[in-house]
């Protein structure tokens, strides 16, 4: 990853991937899935030389 | 001046906009390092993982257990510990800890939307950390 690819994270509405991981490289989101060890598997599958950033997209309003 | 991050705005179920202080942090595991936006939690007395983060990375998940209580909730959690890097603009500032972790299962978790909370044991002690929503700035300085 690069720093890059957090502040696109910011910027961008995710709401479509609501609940889900999303794996990002390059600015865009390459993966999604309910199961962040099966986004991470498949986001190295098709990028073995990439380090994906992952983030949990959030859409309901919460105390943790 | 430290690691300066800014507030993630989130678009909820009902339109409405919330906004979290959702920083990158790098989790080590024994399988693989994984980049992760994680969510700094003052009111939570420890960092949580969700058991799918905690597997995919290969934390130590044969830690003892207790239960994690929250709001309404209560959930069994695994004692468990984590290396991590607080990532900054550029890579030499980088800051990485290890701390103590609870990993939750993720079906039972009140943390199962949030992915990763850092909480205040093992991160507080490590950072003064300073929220400062109407410059949309969250500042980490290490103590």
């Amino acid at each position: 990853m690069t720093y890059a690819d957090y502040e696109w994270f910011l910027k961008e509405n995710l709401t479509k991937y609501a609940g889900k991981w999303v794996a990002i490289v390059d600015e865009r989101v390459i993966v999604s899935g309910k199961d962040a060890a099966l986004v991470v598997k498949e986001a190295k599958a098709k990028y073995p030389t990439k380090r994906p950033f992952l983030a949990k997209v959030r859409n309901k309003l919460s105390i943790l | 001046m430290g690691l300066v991050y800014k507030f993630k705005k989130e678009q909820l179920e009902d339109g409405t906009f919330v906004s979290h202080p959702r920083i990158p942090v790098i989790l080590h595991g024994e399988n693989v390092s994984i980049e992760v936006a994680a969510l700094i939690d003052s009111g939570c007395d420890a960092t949580v993982i969700q058991e799918d983060l905690a597997k995919a990375v290969g934390l130590n998940l044969k830690g003892s257990e207790s239960t994690l209580y929250a709001f309404r909730e209560a959930s069994i959690v695994i004692n468990s510990k984590a290396s991590m890097t607080f990532m900054g603009r550029k890579a030499r500032q980088n800051i990485k800890v290890q701390v103590p972790v609870l990993i939750v299962k993720s079906k039972e978790g009140f943390s199962e939307d949030a992915g990763i909370v850092l909480g205040v044991e093992g991160i507080f002690d490590k950072f003064n950390i300073h929220f400062k929503k109407n410059k949309n700035q969250i500042v980490l300085n290490s103590v």
